[in-house]
């Protein structure tokens, strides 16, 4: 634990040599219209061309010789705002943007202007909300998730998936964080929908590749969702009544300028629309799915250097079956619970300190009963977590980073009950697993001259797998089944490993810079999941004895240049990346196998790789915006006990993968979005001969995912009619008309999923009917495909 | 045991209603897509049974995409492999019989063991190995081995009849 502070120290004491006469300048940028913490904010002296961002919480510290200073203020889509300081002392200076009445007029601020060019960011992506708001969404639902699938080297599990690969990695490797609170399912209606209920969101920030140190835990991304904080200074309503779902967000101040809150809940009503189609006469009557989700978030300035933001999400889905003929019946619920108190203090205008406590829970369940036989599993994990991260800014040249991260884990793989007729069966007890995950990082983002800064740090990591916990012990012929209890508090199992990033920029002439990254990352959870799309009956698995934590690097490097007044940004990325400890069950292993066992016993492990180069062409303003993504890659797994020890393409090594995106702002009222995209087909299994043994047509497989299915290919479009902003009015005292700026505002929002109704496989199987004997036998390979042309029409208020 | 065996069952049935679920909004159509990987196999099914014959079918493989009829199935019948059944302390190399060619008199026990009746059988090019000699017929307790040799490679498989336990 002492190494890390040591690089610290020395960083530290490096630092104390440059003395010059240095004055801070720090404080808060908010966004006048809702008193919102500004995130990625940029403040910038052009005098000295030197600058600061502003953090998750609007904070910034720029540290600068003393002068006469003009300070602009720059934010996306606000006013900019420049002051003139004279900096003969710290001072702390709050800004407000975009207060003033030009902000009728749409402003074209591209507050991030160059700094894809000027970061060390390697393969990171930040997309602002009203973007994706804009583009064309799956009946009428605007989905974080499905937008991010449209990035170079992101691709979807799934037709309509929410599980997503980044650069080759499973879907346990990305770290989804809803304000730091760990989301272990982010989807709804078996992927379809995801748990972000963009009336809630803020930001979105992906980072794929050269993840920095304060990140950890996940190898492939991470996903960064920050919610809004609510409205502090006067109460809105918004809300949208869909073909599917309806959703409602109040926001306004606990005190004016000081604290605020914000309620987003929203519904499906799949389960009502199913009512109208099944009759009560119907032995499926009583069958239905639905979810809902409630977002909340509070903060509250205590002072001006502290800061609280509470957050919590719950979300839960429900689905039931029901077949009276058949005296069977199904319940399956499913949700997430996250929550996240944090806390923000300063403790000098140089040095910012979040500390944060996060509870998660996702749970699964499954109920079965027919006739006098009820059957249960549950599956689930509960985190609880705590951290703290400082942030240093000792001058323009370095932005210090270090921080502690502790997390408890508890899960549930699999817990079993049964019951005839009120005899309960012995199933065992309930398999739970207990963890400590901790990590200490410390990195700093260092100028070292006008070209090159380098972004470097450590993260050191640990798991300790405890007690209580049975190992069961399979025998074979000659010996019985034996097990090992371990009672609470027993360490089982000790890993640890220290985790490098480092990531370079160096700056060319022409609006160019090349970058480079190498990051190693352990991680300590899994995911297994038998089915090849995502559903929720797939396990998180922790570390244990057995399962080693999974382990692998990313090396990555890549050329951005901006065209046009930074108009146009354009890169090209190429990574490879390497994985070891990957788990899959063993070949015909089946749900229910690891009751009254570990459920580590039947799985296996292997390692995998992938390499790629991904081309990335955005236009960031104008009446016409939106990006051109492609991908090259290929993604193989490697485990000894599968496909007999020989390579294998991952389910999801896809060749080519291309993403069109477009929005277009014809006029104040109308907007068009338009989305496109080509992928190579997903692999699978399946069999590639048939044989009869003991009077039984039997299949013999080919090689593991040898299979390859047809291409994807799908346009999306949409259009959105904004109404009127102002109204006429006529002046009582003057009797002139004059023009009202509209308190209620709407919106209707067209969108067509799979316009020329392209039919996408989503699974292919083998299937045979016929009579052998007859002669009419036939063995066929079927394609099912999803979704036809959907078109959806949502209305969206806003007062 | 039993109960595991249900979980099984309802697990199915789960996976059964999402494609269920899925099925409601899609569509399923016929493809033609190629599946690599398929290899040319000796498929050897042999069985024995308390006061059965052995009989030894042996045939190959088939390409996912080719004929699947009942003369496809007769036609890949491999004949002039060396089939021997041995108990241990008997050993005895099975002949090669089809159904259409029958030994006077065994058509209703090889009716009885194929499943199909013996008007039917008859009319049938179904070959298999077995033997008429009642010395290998099975018996409880025995433990038999089978070796067959078929262009130059040697395949071996043992079973055992093991007694019924009553509890």
């Amino acid at each position: 634990m002492k190494f890390p502070f040591h690089i610290f120290l020395f960083l530290f004491v490096s630092f104390g040599v440059v003395s010059q006469e240095k004055y801070t300048i720090s404080g808060y940028v908010t966004d006048g219209r809702s008193g919102e913490a500004m995130i990625g904010a940029k403040v910038f002296v052009p005098s000295i061309s030197q600058g600061a961002l502003t953090n998750t919480y609007g904070f910034y510290s720029l540290t600068i010789p003393a002068g006469s200073y003009t300070i602009e203020y720059r934010a996306t889509g606000l006013n900019t705002k420049a002051v003139t300081v004279d900096l003969t002392k710290d001072i702390v200076f709050d800004v407000e943007l975009g207060t003033d009445l030009q902000e009728i007029q749409e402003v074209e601020v591209n507050a991030k202007k160059g700094e894809n060019i000027n970061s060390t960011k390697l393969g990171q992506i930040e997309l602002q909300i009203d973007q994706i708001k804009t583009l064309p969404a799956f009946m009428g639902e605007v989905d974080v998730i499905k937008t991010i699938q449209l990035l170079p080297g992101v691709s979807s599990v799934s037709e309509g998936g929410q599980g997503f690969y980044v650069r080759g990695g499973g879907p346990d490797q990305n770290l989804v964080l809803l304000d730091e609170g760990v989301v272990y399912n982010a989807a709804h209606l078996f992927g379809f929908f995801s748990v972000f209920n963009v009336d809630a969101v803020k930001s979105v920030n992906l980072i794929k590749g050269g993840m920095p140190a304060n990140y950890g835990g996940r190898m492939s991304s991470v996903l960064e969702v920050n919610m809004n904080e609510g409205n502090n200074k006067k109460f809105k309503f918004k809300g949208g009544i869909g073909a599917i779902s309806s959703r409602l967000t109040i926001e306004g101040p606990l005190k004016k300028d000081r604290g605020s809150f914000i309620v987003s809940g929203r519904r499906t009503y799949i389960d009502v629309l199913m009512k109208a189609f099944i009759p009560d006469s119907s032995p499926f009557s009583g069958s239905g799915y639905y979810f809902y989700d409630l977002n909340l978030k509070l903060n509250y300035k205590l002072t001006d250097k502290d800061r609280i933001y509470l957050s919590g999400y719950y979300g839960k889905d429900m689905f039931t079956f029901g077949n009276k003929d058949d005296d069977f019946k199904v319940d399956m619920p499913w949700g997430n619970g996250i929550a996240a108190l944090r806390w923000n203090h300063l403790f000098t205008n140089k040095l910012f300190m979040n500390v944060t406590t996060t509870f998660s829970d996702y749970m699964f369940s499954f109920g079965s009963q027919q006739d006098e036989f009820r059957f249960a599993l549950k599956s689930g994990i509960r985190d609880y977590g705590a951290k703290v991260d400082f942030s240093y800014f000792p001058n323009t040249r370095h932005k210090i980073k270090w921080g502690l991260d502790y997390i408890y884990h508890s899960f549930t793989p699999t817990s079993a009950s049964a019951e005839v007729d009120s005899v309960v069966f012995d199933t065992g007890e309930a398999q739970r697993l207990f963890g400590h995950e901790t990590a200490a990082y410390v990195l700093d983002d260092f100028d070292i001259n006008e070209k090159l800064r380098v972004n470097f740090g450590l993260r050191y990591s640990t798991y300790a797998h405890t007690g209580p916990f049975t190992r069961y012990i399979k025998g074979d012929l000659s010996t019985p089944d034996t097990s090992i209890q371990y009672s609470k508090g027993d360490l089982i199992k000790f890993y640890q490993g220290l985790e490098p990033r480092i990531s370079l920029r160096y700056l060319l002439p022409d609006n160019s810079s090349i970058k480079a990254g190498y990051s190693y990352n352990y991680q300590y959870v899994h995911l297994t999941s038998l089915s090849a799309v995502s559903l929720p009956t797939d396990i998180w698995y922790p570390s244990t004895d057995k399962v080693k934590p999974q382990s692998g690097y990313q090396a990555s490097i890549g050329y951005f240049r901006n065209f046009k007044d930074d108009k146009y940004e354009t890169s090209v990325e190429v990574y490879y990346k390497g994985m070891n400890n990957l788990i899959e069950f063993e070949e015909g292993a089946l749900p229910g196998d690891n009751v009254n066992d570990n459920t580590d016993n039947i799985l296996v492990f292997g390692k995998g790789w992938s390499y790629g180069v991904e081309l990335f062409i955005k236009r960031t303003y104008g009446k016409l915006t939106g990006w051109i993504g492609y991908t090259w890659s290929k993604t193989e797994r490697k485990f000894p006990d599968l496909n007999a020890g020989k390579v294998y393409p991952a389910k999801y090594d896809r060749r080519h993968d291309l993403s069109v995106v477009a929005g277009y702002k014809l006029n104040e009222r109308w907007t068009f979005g338009a989305s496109f995209i080509f992928a190579t087909g997903n692999t699978l299994t399946l069999p590639s001969s048939w044989y009869v043994q003991e009077q039984s047509l039997l299949f013999n497989y080919g090689d593991r995912n040898s299979t390859r299915m047809a291409p994807y290919h799908r346009l999306d479009l949409s259009a959105t009619l904004y109404d009127k902003a102002f109204k006429t009015k006529t002046d009582k005292l003057t009797g002139e008309e004059i023009q009202v700026k509209k308190r209620f505002r709407s919106n209707w929002s067209f969108s067509v999923y799979n316009v020329y109704n392209r039919a996408n496989p989503f699974f292919l199987y083998v299937d045979n009917d016929g009579n052998f004997l007859s002669g009419d036998f036939k063995i066929t390979v079927k394609q099912v495909t999803l979704f036809p042309i959907i078109p959806s029409v949502t209305w969206n208020f806003e007062f | 045991m039993e109960l595991r065996i249900l979980n099984v069952r309802q697990m199915k049935k789960l996976l059964l209603f999402f494609i269920l679920l899925f099925t409601m909004a899609s569509c399923t159509k016929e493809v033609e897509i190629d599946i690599p990987g398929y290899q040319d196999l000796l498929v050897i099914d042999g069985s024995i049974e308390t006061g059965q014959p052995p009989i030894v079918l042996i045939s190959r493989t088939n390409d996912i995409y080719s004929a699947t009829n009942l003369q496809a199935y007769l036609d890949g019948f491999i004949s002039g492999a060396t089939v021997t059944v041995s108990d241990g302390t008997t050993s005895i190399v099975l002949d090669e019989l089809c159904t259409d060619n029958l030994p006077a008199g065994t058509e209703e026990i090889a009716a009885a063991i194929f499943g199909i009746p013996a008007a039917e059988l008859v009319n049938l090019h179904l070959c298999a190995y077995t033997t008429f000699n009642p010395a290998m017929f099975g018996q409880v307790g025995k433990t038999y081995y089978l070796t067959v040799t078929y262009e130059g490679k040697s395949y071996t498989s043992i079973t055992q009849i093991v007694p019924l336990l009553l509890y």
